[in-house]
């Protein structure tokens, strides 16, 4: 028996629908499971049973979330009716092999195939001597039960399946817009909070008993540790807004919320600005609200904030803008006559304009980084590259290729720190 | 291999017990119990849906734990208990451990803990030989005990409520011990296997999102607000000592008719998401269990009369509710 039908696996189909339309990972051991599900269970004749009984278990083993629920089930209501008749093969198969087993088999063997319908009330099979190793095992000679399936068999249904036609009327759907997940957001913020003592916890002290120990050698209480709360000053966020930046409002809503939410920094400092900020940023994403960037500054704390800025630095917009660059804070390099210095290729260098904001920020701040949304290969030739490859500027890419650039700049954050 | 069945029939009614009390033992390798004693206690009846029974008998075949979600109070954590029960009667509670998950627990609470304190003053004491070997000091935890328990004859059950209290990476700590059914001690340099995977029921009031790699090794169940035969079969069950009055069923029958009403308003009401849970209908029908027959004949359900609504209706918006209900 092979679990190939018309050169795809069972329902393979249906798996793969759940995974682009619900996000659900792919997972062979719970499709193993599932067809376990089918070998063991006495399915009802009836086709509409059937399905249900089919319906159930697919719906334990992989319905993750309830709201997905009535998805999930058009999903298999679609499936199964396009599959209904290799499927209804593949049991016919199935049952053929089991009574086969059943007619020719020790009796024993028989007595485990008929495997306990729901209803049946006694403990069942209540025999010591039958072998109690899972009946689907390779090992035990229950041959109907074993699973025949090959990567190679799956690949090329995969390849043959990649080229059907009827994949055609298929769209790309995913519930995750950005190449970084919610989950994802939330588990780098969290590695972020920076935390401050505050209170007593019910954790021990180890070190400052041994310690207290080794002073007056003989052990006389217990220390607790302190515990430990987030603190409110590590963060603050300063976000590009409208223009170029207009694609990845909903990227950046998404950081701020999470930050804000799960992430653990409910009093982060949030504030918008358009290309850069001029004198004022606004705490509104609709640039209500203005506040002097004196103001921000003389909340930071040079000890524990760390600035992130969320912007393409003009790299959506595909040039070097000497102007964008200059009020950013960034001025070309000048030699001690005023000519530009240029490096060996002939492209001037830039340097940090000292008495601009993003130098006052550096200088207030325990560190600054750049999100760009862009991804790095775009950052070339324009104003992005210039601000990356200016020393004390650090700039990471959130699309990455291995979707790690969030990741990297947190983890990049606490090292320095 | 041994499937057992879950019927719900041991609990179809209140099931009042003399539980013996009884302490965890783990000696060359077995683990036992000692009995201190005997405690009264009150287990409450709990009918399980079609859906759960089929469940059980899921868990048991793929040895994959059970991820139980729903509303507050729809009876998440009741389950484990009742099936303890069923499968093993007075003496459940050798078969069955709870592991109540906090914000602060860590996953290896739930395998053991290590007495470093007592060890410390054993070995600092001046009499010498106080210090036991160090197992003496490891204590298993629900999930350690689960694994040590557990045989092919009797599963132990292990519930892990409300997961999604503890830290956002607690789950992720516990896969290894889930997908392996195996756990370590550093400390005595012990290695234990559980002899036969335990049944696990783990709740959740989805507070925090679980990790793909966790929710993939789990089975889903959703426990929904049970229909309305249902509803009777639980509330009979529960006050069985009305079952056979009439004028109790005749006012269950209208009761039940204004608490749909009440439901429906808040099903289709956007501003809320607090709905009434199997628990909270249950205590308020307890009020009217205390009234008289003829009490009973006059309690009305009109506008700004619904009577008991406290025990339903707990958040301040919903108040007016009530008052607006007697028009449908």
């Amino acid at each position: 028996m092979t679990t190939m039908t018309n050169d795809h696996l069972i329902i393979q189909r249906f798996f793969e629908q759940i995974e682009r339309e619900l996000g659900y990972m792919p997972d062979l051991d719970k499709y193993f499971d599932f067809l376990k599900m089918l070998m063991v269970e006495n399915l009802p004749e009836g086709a509409e049973e059937r399905k249900l009984a089919i319906f159930k278990i697919a719906h334990y083993l992989f319905c993750e979330r309830e709201r997905d629920g009535l998805r999930f089930r058009q999903i298999f209501d679609h499936i199964y009716d396009t599959e209904k008749e290799s499927l209804g093969q593949w049991l016919g198969e199935v049952k053929e092999e089991k009574e086969d087993q059943k007619s020719t088999g020790p009796k024993k063997m028989a007595d485990q195939n008929t495997a306990a319908p729901i209803k049946e009330k006694k403990l069942l099979d209540e025999d010591d001597d039958v072998p109690v190793a899972k009946p689907w095992q390779g090992t035990t000679p229950n041959k109907y039960l074993h699973l025949s399936i090959n990567l190679s068999e799956a690949e090329s249904a995969k390849s043959s399946l990649g080229n059907a036609e009827s994949y055609e009327d298929d769209f790309f759907y995913t519930n995750d817009y950005h190449l970084i997940t919610f989950r994802e957001m939330i588990q780098g913020w969290r590695y972020f909070r920076r935390q401050q003592p505050m209170g007593f916890s019910d954790e021990i002290d180890v070190p400052s008993i041994i310690q207290q120990i080794t002073q007056e050698g003989i052990f006389t209480e217990l220390k607790y540790k302190k515990a430990l709360i987030n603190r409110e000053d590590s963060l603050l966020i300063l976000a590009d807004r409208r223009g170029s930046m207009t694609p990845f409002h909903g990227l950046v809503d998404s950081l701020v919320n999470t930050a804000k939410k799960e992430g653990g920094h409910h009093k982060a400092q949030v504030f918008y600005f358009q290309n850069y900020p001029l004198h004022y940023v606004y705490q509104t994403p609709y640039f209500t609200q203005p506040k002097h960037v004196n103001a921000v500054l003389s909340r930071v704390s040079s000890q524990h904030t760390y600035v992130l800025i969320i912007s393409d630095a003009g790299a959506a917009k595909g040039a070097v803008n000497d102007k964008r660059l200059e009020a950013t804070g960034i001025v070309p390099k000048t030699d001690q006559d005023g000519n530009p210095t240029l490096d060996d290729y002939g492209k001037p260098l830039y340097t940090l304009d000292e008495g601009s904001f993003l130098a006052e920020l550096l200088r207030c701040t325990k560190d600054v980084v750049w999100l760009n949304p862009m991804p790095r290969n775009r950052w070339r030739g324009t104003s992005a590259e210039v601000l990356a490859n200016t020393p004390k500027v650090k700039m990471y890419s959130l699309y990455d290729s291995n979707r790690l650039g969030f990741t990297f700049a947190i983890k990049d954050l606490l090292l320095e720190g | 291999m041994n499937i057992r069945n879950y019927t719900g029939e041991a609990l179809a009614e209140t099931a009042d017990i003399k539980r013996p009390v009884s302490s965890f033992i783990f000696k060359n390798g077995k683990a036992s119990f000692r009995q201190k004693g005997t405690v009264p206690e009150r287990i409450p009846p709990y009918i399980p849906s079609e859906e759960l029974k089929e469940v059980v008998r899921m868990a048991q075949l793929l040895e994959r734990p059970v991820l139980l979600r729903g509303e507050p109070g729809c009876g998440k954590t009741q389950l484990a208990k009742a099936l303890a029960y069923e499968w093993y009667g007075e003496n459940y509670r050798e078969h069955y451990f709870e592991w109540f998950v906090k914000s602060n627990s860590k996953a290896q609470d739930g395998l053991f803990t290590f007495d470093y304190i007592s060890r410390l003053r054993d070995a600092q004491a001046k009499e010498g030989n106080l210090l036991k070997p160090n197992t003496a000091y490891r204590e298993f935890g629900p999930l350690g005990r689960a694994f040590l328990t557990s045989t092919a004859e009797k599963p132990s059950i292990l519930l892990i409520d409300e997961i999604d209290k503890a830290d956002i990476d607690f789950p992720n700590d516990l896969l290894l011990e889930l997908d392996q059914k195996r756990f370590q001690i550093n400390e005595t340099h012990e290695e234990f296997t559980a002899g036969h995977p335990p049944v696990i029921f783990i709740t959740s009031n989805q507070e925090k999102e679980l990790s793909p790699a966790f929710l993939r090794r789990c089975l889903f169940v959703y426990i929904k607000f049970p229909e309305k035969d249902d509803l009777m079969k639980i509330i009979n069950a529960r006050f069985s000592q009305f079952r056979s009055e009439t004028y109790f069923q005749a006012f269950l029958e209208k009761a039940l008719g204004q608490f749909k009403i009440l439901r429906d308003s808040i099903e289709k009401d956007v501003a809320t998401n607090k709905q009434i849970s199997t628990g909270e209908l249950l205590d308020w029908i307890k009020l009217f269990t205390f009234k008289t027959p003829e009490e009973l004949a006059k309690v009305e359900f009109k506008p700004g009369r619904f009577e008991g609504f406290q025990a339903l209706l707990k958040n301040q918006s919903d108040l007016t509710r009530e008052k607006i209900l007697g028009k449908n």
